[in-house]
């Protein structure tokens, strides 16, 4: 891969998992509400 | 024979008069640097934690050189270059700093240290307010790390060295101090020299290039701020899920990952006996042997590498040029939401709470009732994460580059 590329791809990585980190946020409450679900079995 | 009492009796004035010129002129430099540096973090202008003990390590290393066994000339503070185990545990025995250097500093440890105490103080309800601008200013802030990687290697710069030297865009002294230990070890000591100096001069630059890049009636624009009650519960779990997934990801930077994360976690915990303890022993305690030991790294021999030069002039540019991605993210965000101001684009920029605290001071000064603290605040805990995402990007593929 020849570093212009690189930059490009490296960023995007970047961005990508830091957004994805955002969609976390986003579903961490119902994400909680399934694990309390699952540990009031 | 009255030279050969007096040499031993002050060799570190008698060591001017043998070493090599340039060696003596970088020494009497780097004293004087010293001084400017312990002054400058005394009054403030530069960050005190740092400066203090860094100014006072560089003036005690470059002026307290003795004669060694064998007729070399040496210190008793540190050697950074010793790696054969057998000559490592013999000069533990006589190097006072050496063990903590060895031990702490160059595996990472202090970084991982720094990092408890950073989590500890971040509360993580800031993020969770504005998510999507916090990140999107966050990322838009790291564009001075890809920029210098790219100008790095086009210098001539190995992959791994160009990418370590990058990192200081992220503005993370502790990330810079990681990624150049995994990527380029022999650089390590003057990338993060020069690092932790270019950060504690973002509070002197960085005012001007906010007053440069947004006019003053942005600067005091309003935000209306909506106060989101996200439940302790919500926090921890967002917290611990956050730790998972990107040490799946990237496990090279899983330390540090791991080591901010613990830190928010016990803070959300409410375990306030660790609490206290990331937030004020153990942060302040590394902030310190942090701070001394790049001072005793900045000896003369060392710094005369040749590499040093260019690697300040790429360090200044990954930091202007982060800064620059970092507002143009703010005024992104204010372009599609209104309801942001430009300046917090500063705060993406992860020296955290420095760029915060700047962002607010720029909005103030514009309009005294201009509060964007707690949305800088955000910013800032995004760019330590996109920081840390950065470094293990880096740490992980920058192998394809051919």
């Amino acid at each position: 891969m020849d570093i212009y590329t690189y930059f490009f791809f490296s960023y995007g990585l970047t961005a990508i998992i830091a957004f994805s980190t955002v969609l976390i946020i986003l579903f961490a409450n119902k994400i909680m509400q399934a694990f309390e679900r699952s540990l009031s079995k | 024979m009255y030279y050969d009492v007096a040499q031993n009796l002050f060799p570190g004035i008698f060591s001017f008069f043998v070493q090599d010129s340039a060696i003596v002129y970088a020494r009497i430099f780097l004293i004087l640097f010293g001084f400017l540096l312990a002054y400058l973090g005394y009054n403030r202008t530069l960050e005190p934690l740092i400066m203090v003990p860094m100014g006072i390590g560089m003036i005690a290393i470059n002026s307290g050189v003795l004669f060694m066994q064998g007729g070399g000339i040496g210190n008793i503070f540190l050697d950074p270059l010793v790696s054969d185990p057998a000559a490592l545990m013999n000069i533990m025995q006589i190097n006072f700093l050496q063990p903590i250097y060895n031990l702490t500093f160059s595996n990472g440890l202090i970084a991982c240290f720094v990092f408890f105490g950073i989590g500890a103080m971040s509360e993580i309800g800031f993020l969770l307010a504005r998510p999507w601008a916090s990140m999107t200013v966050a990322v838009f802030a790291e564009l001075g790390s890809f920029v210098t990687l790219v100008i790095g290697y086009k210098l001539g710069l190995p992959i791994g060295e160009a990418a370590a030297v990058g990192t200081i865009g992220g503005a993370d002294g502790p990330m810079v101090l990681f990624t150049s230990l995994m990527l380029a070890p022999k650089l390590f000591v003057p990338i993060s020299i020069i690092a932790y100096l270019y950060l504690s001069l973002t509070y002197a630059g960085y005012p001007y290039l906010i007053k440069l890049l947004v006019p003053k009636k942005y600067r005091g624009l309003v935000v209306e701020i909506k106060h989101v009650d996200v439940p302790k519960k919500q926090k921890f779990i967002f917290t611990v899920l956050m730790c998972f997934v990107l040490c799946l990801l990237l496990p090279v930077a899983a330390p540090l990952i791991m080591s901010f994360f613990l830190g928010v976690a016990i803070r959300e915990a409410q375990i306030e006996e660790y609490q206290k303890l990331l937030e004020s022993t153990i942060l302040y305690g590394s902030t310190l042997f942090l701070g001394l030991l790049l001072g005793v790294l900045c000896d003369a021999q060392t710094l005369m590498n040749p590499q040093v030069g260019l690697l300040v002039i790429l360090g200044c540019l990954a930091l202007l040029v982060s800064a620059i991605g970092g507002i143009i993210g703010g005024w992104v965000v204010y372009l599609f939401s209104k309801n942001y101001n430009p300046v917090i684009g500063i705060a993406g920029v992860s020296c955290m709470p420095t760029t915060a605290k700047l962002a607010q001071y720029a909005a103030k000064e514009a309009n005294p009732y201009a509060m964007i603290l707690p949305l800088a605040l955000g910013a800032n805990i995004s760019g330590v994460i996109v920081s840390a995402i950065t470094a293990g990007v880096f740490i992980s593929t920058v192998g394809l580059v051919k």
